[in-house]
Formats: C-alpha cells, sequence, structure tokens
C-alpha cells in the first residue's frame, strides 16, 4: 500500500548546459518511501534535487508538489514542506551554530516575527538529535568538515519539512554517524510518514536503509522502483560502468566493486 | 547596544566641545541669543550631524554590500558608485561651481555609475554575484582612470579642492535634513529584510531553499546601498575605511544577526566618523586634515587589535 504522493514528476527534461541529464522522467515518491538517487558523477543527482526544490525551472515537463504544479507555489510555501540538504554549503561571515540552525526556521516566521522560544526549542532539539549538544555557542569557523554537515542537516531538521531532500548526506561523515542519521531518517519515515530523498554514492548505505532507488545513467535514462528489484549487479554495472560483485553476509547484500 | 547608544552620545557631546573657539555648550543651549550659541548651532550642530549621519550611511551600506556579494572585502565603493559621484565632483570643482552644484553633480555622477552597473550586470536577465562583482569593480577602475586623468589636467589652485573631496570633506556640510530622511528610510526598509539578509548571507541556494525570494532581494540591496552610498559621497566624498570596518567591527564582537547589526552599524559608523571628524579639525589649530586619513588611523589599529582578540577565541 503506498501513501500519498509527495512529489511527481512528468515528461522531466534536465539539462546541464547542453549536455542531457534526463529526459521522459516520470517518477512518483509517495508519502512514507525512502528514495536513494544513485549515479555517476555529473549524471544530474545535484540539479534533479534542486529542481525539485524548486530552485531551477525544468528544461522541460512539471514537477507536481502533492499534486500541484510546484511553479504556483510561493517560494516561502515551498520551503515550508520541503527542506533541501545542499552538497556545499560556504560562510564567509563568522556565526554560532544555534543561530545557523535556526535560520532553519525561517520559513516559518513571517518579515517581522522573531524567534520565539519554541523555536529555539526546535533548533536545539534538531541539533541534540545531531550530537551537537553544547555547540550552541561555537563558532561556525571552528567546525570540522563532518561537524560542519551535521549542523546543515540539524538546520535542516530545525525546518520540520515533510519531504526531505538530501544531497550526499553522509559526506564527511564518519561510519558512526554515516549510520545514526540514515538510521534517523528511516524511522522518521516510517514513524512520521515523511518523505526523504537521497543523492548518494555508497550503494550499500542506499540497500540497506532506503526502499526505492533511482538510477540516473549516463545517457539520460533512468530507471526507478523498489530497491530489491533494481539494486543487482547486473544494473550497477551499467550504471558506474564499472563490474560489480555481490556478497550476502547474511544480513545483507555488500555490494563491491570489482 | 546599549555601549553603542552612550557611545554615540558621548562622540557627539565631545564634538560640540571641541573647535578654535571655546563654548560653552550648555551657556549656549541656555542663551541662544551670544555669538556661542550662533557657533555652536550654525557651524558645529551642522557638522556633527552631518558626520553622523555620513558614517551612518558608510556603515549600512557596507553592512549590505557585504551581504549582497558575500565578500567580507566589500566596502560601498567597491560597485563604483563613489568613482561616479568623484567624477561629477571634480568636474563641478573645475568649474568652480558652488556646493550645491557639486553636491547635484556627485550625485548625477553616483547614479549614472548605479543605473550603469544595474544594466550591464542584469545582462539579458541571467544574474549572479560574481558578473556584479566585476561590472562594479571594472567600472570602478574606468573611474579611477578618469579622476587621475581630471587630476593631472586640472589647474594646481583647484587641485587641493579636490585631492580633499577624494579624501573625504565634512567642510560641504549645508542641509543635514535630506540626508537624515535618508538614512531613516534605508535603515527601516533594510531592516525589513534584516532577517532575510541572514539567510543570504549563506549563499543564494541556501536562501531559495529556505524560501527567500533571491533575486528581488539582491535587487533590493544593491538598489538601497547604492543609494545610501551615494547620499554619503555627495554629504562628504569618499570617505574611506569606515563602510569596510563597521560591519566587520561589530560582527568580531559577536554580533552576527543583522537585525542588531544593521542598527549598531548606524550608531558605530555614526559616532567613529563623529569622533573622526572632531580630530581631524582639532589636532592642529592652523590646518584641518582630510577625515579620510583620521578614519583610517582610527579604523585599522582597532580593526587589527579585534580580528587578533577574535582569533583567540
Amino acid at each position: 500500500m503506498t501513501g500519498k504522493m509527495a512529489l511527481q514528476t512528468s515528461d522531466l527534461r534536465l539539462l546541464a548546459g547542453n549536455k542531457l541529464l534526463c529526459q521522459q522522467l516520470d517518477w512518483q515518491v509517495h508519502a512514507g518511501e525512502y528514495w536513494a538517487i544513485l549515479g555517476l558523477n555529473g549524471t544530474g543527482k545535484t540539479t534533479l534535487l534542486h529542481t525539485l526544490a524548486g530552485l531551477r525551472q525544468p528544461d522541460q515537463g512539471t514537477v507536481y508538489l502533492q499534486q500541484t504544479n510546484l511553479a504556483q507555489y510561493a517560494r516561502r510555501e515551498v520551503a515550508r514542506t520541503i527542506g533541501l540538504l545542499l552538497q556545499e554549503n560556504h560562510e564567509p561571515f563568522p556565526g554560532t551554530v544555534l543561530e545557523h540552525v535556526l535560520i532553519g526556521r525561517h520559513p516559518h516566521l513571517h518579515n517581522w516575527q522573531w524567534e520565539t522560544p519554541g523555536d529555539i526549542q526546535l533548533a536545539r532539539h534538531a541539533m541534540d538529535i545531531m550530537d551537537l549538544a553544547g555547540y550552541e555557542t561555537r563558532n561556525i569557523t571552528s567546525l570540522s568538515g563532518g561537524e560542519r554537515q551535521r549542523m546543515a542537516i540539524a538546520t535542516v531538521l530545525a525546518q520540520q519539512p515533510n519531504i526531505f531532500l538530501l544531497d550526499e548526506p553522509v559526506n564527511h561523515l564518519d561510519w558512526h554517524h554515516q549510520h545514526q542519521l540514515l538510521q534517523y531518517f528511516s524511522d522518521v519515515v516510517k514513524q512520521q510518514n515523511k518523505t526523504v530523498v537521497m543523492a548518494v554514492h555508497d550503494v550499500n548505505l542506499a540497500a540497506r536503509y532506503c526502499d526505492h532507488v533511482l538510477m540516473m545513467f549516463v545517457d539520460g535514462q533512468t530507471l526507478a522502483g523498489p530497491v530489491d528489484e533494481l539494486l543487482t549487479t547486473d544494473n550497477l554495472n551499467r550504471l558506474y560502468g564499472h563490474d560489480v560483485s555481490c556478497i550476502n553476509t547474511g544480513q545483507h547484500n555488500l555490494f563491491i566493486p570489482l | 547596544m546599549l555601549t553603542l547608544i552612550a557611545g554615540t552620545l558621548l562622540a557627539g557631546w565631545f564634538s560640540l566641545n571641541s573647535g578654535s573657539v571655546p563654548v560653552a555648550v550648555w551657556d549656549a543651549f541656555q542663551h541662544p541669543q551670544t555669538v556661542n550659541a550662533q557657533v555652536l548651532w550654525e557651524l558645529r550642530v551642522p557638522r556633527t550631524a552631518t558626520a553622523f549621519i555620513t558614517g551612518a550611511l558608510l556603515g549600512i551600506a557596507g553592512a549590505l554590500m557585504q551581504v549582497l556579494l558575500r565578500n567580507p572585502l566589500a566596502d560601498p565603493y567597491i560597485l563604483g558608485v563613489s568613482g561616479g559621484a568623484s567624477v561629477g565632483a571634480l568636474l563641478a570643482i573645475l568649474a568652480g561651481a558652488g556646493t550645491l552644484v557639486l553636491q547635484s553633480s556627485a550625485f548625477a555622477g553616483a547614479l549614472f555609475s548605479t543605473l550603469l552597473v544595474f544594466s550591464l550586470a542584469h545582462g539579458r536577465g541571467n544574474w549572479n554575484t560574481t558578473r556584479l562583482l566585476l561590472t562594479g569593480v571594472v567600472l570602478a577602475a574606468g573611474w579611477g582612470a578618469l579622476i587621475s586623468l581630471l587630476l593631472a589636467t586640472s589647474p594646481g589652485t583647484r587641485i587641493q579642492g579636490m585631492l580633499f573631496w577624494l579624501m573625504g570633506d565634512l567642510s560641504y556640510a549645508s542641509y543635514v535634513l535630506p540626508g537624515f530622511i535618508v538614512l531613516l528610510t534605508g535603515l527601516l526598509l533594510s531592516l525589513m529584510t534584516a532577517r532575510h539578509l541572514n539567510v543570504l548571507a549563506l549563499g543564494a541556494l541556501q536562501a531559495g531553499a529556505l524560501g527567500v525570494p533571491v533575486e528581488r532581494l539582491r535587487w533590493q540591496i544593491y538598489v538601497l546601498a547604492s543609494l545610501l552610498t551615494a547620499a554619503a559621497v555627495v554629504q562628504a566624498g569618499s570617505i574611506g575605511f569606515i563602510g569596510l570596518i563597521v560591519p566587520h567591527m561589530l560582527r568580531l564582537t559577536g554580533m552576527h544577526d543583522y537585525r542588531f547589526l544593521l542598527p549598531a552599524s548606524v550608531l558605530a559608523g555614526g559616532s567613529l566618523l563623529i569622533i573622526a571628524d572632531t580630530l581631524a579639525r582639532s589636532m592642529f589649530t592652523d590646518i584641518n586634515l582630510p577625515v579620510g586619513v583620521i578614519t583610517a588611523a582610527i579604523g585599522v589599529p582597532v580593526f587589527i587589535f579585534l580580528l587578533y582578540r577574535g582569533s583567540r577565541m
């Protein structure tokens, strides 16, 4: 049984300059699904996520957010429903971690409104989840790469969207935090009926935590479906242009590049 | 913030009390018919007010330009506004024009430069910060060349006036009200977008993802910052350093939120320029130094001190 439609693309075509990233993509993401987007560098994973978040226009076709054309939403409305974790963050000015995480509350506040104690509590809770308790007054510039990444994720959590679009969320994270993070999102999807779509390079993480996968091939073709059906050595060979073998550990299928 | 308000009042008091004629300020307030009161009301009050307004305008404009370009090195003049104004002003000085013509000419130059950058950088709608920055910087360099040309070809009698104007000079201070209105409007308008600015400082994509209408906001900031800068330059020439260091000084003291940073830039920029101007006109009895020299002399060591202290925290 599937939940309500969260995101849908119809006849979507994306270009990077003159290069075709994908075409005729008819894709449906329902509430309560956990998607991984797999593909080589430059096949359009990030561009697709940005298009779904309304940061760029489709070169052809339409994106629907909860069955309404995304173009009809105001920016702020989109930001209340969709949280996007960017691949790279760069802050030229100093600031504290709590200030940064509080920025996630931005779409929920009116122009002249100040953050309430409730907003601060949400931000602190998001920081707790990302193991950042005690970092409130730390200056952003003094954080390590992994800590910075966890701060960026905490900011998206504080935003409290129904749909999470995560661009390589495990970048810079150690093993412990990688698994903790993906397990957390797995729980959120199951218990709160939220939706997660993440671009990721580690096939084994996708196999272990996600229930669906979208494969973006170099030639602009795509494959979308349940993890069990699509994550085969044949498909992965074709996707990465690299020989892949599979080992069953009894608990999981482990894919290994040869 | 309270410290800043107190500091501003103190700076104002200090400025009103200093000058070539000793004036008991309280006395003059109480007896408005005396010569001293005339000196106070007709010379020192307008001058102090102009210094405050100019510094405040530069402080806000600097903070806005830095977030617009996401570049800590940005200052109000980086996009060529002051270059255009300077060429306008120098032409007026060369023609031997009076204060009003000079100010109008400078304002026309600033406006022309702003519009030129705007239309060139806008191009066919596809805008980005790098393009704006490059257009502005190139144009500023062009104005710089024109300024050199004017300086090189002008008669010696005009050169000193020109140099003073270029380094920043408050002695043209005359009308206080227009500048004050611009400052107040500018502060209100920028405060309306202050929380958006906090998000925009994290980058256009991040701001877009958090629901900020990025393009519209950027043009608003650009036009606003340019007009504020133009208003400042018209009043007092291109006074350096204030717009660059004031926002940084405040950030280094731990103020990152633009809702505080903008009003604080007004107070800090204003009082810094009051102090600098007071020193410039009272340090030596026989010559008035250009105020830009003093802003640099105060600004650079204070900034380095804060930077050094900040890096150890």
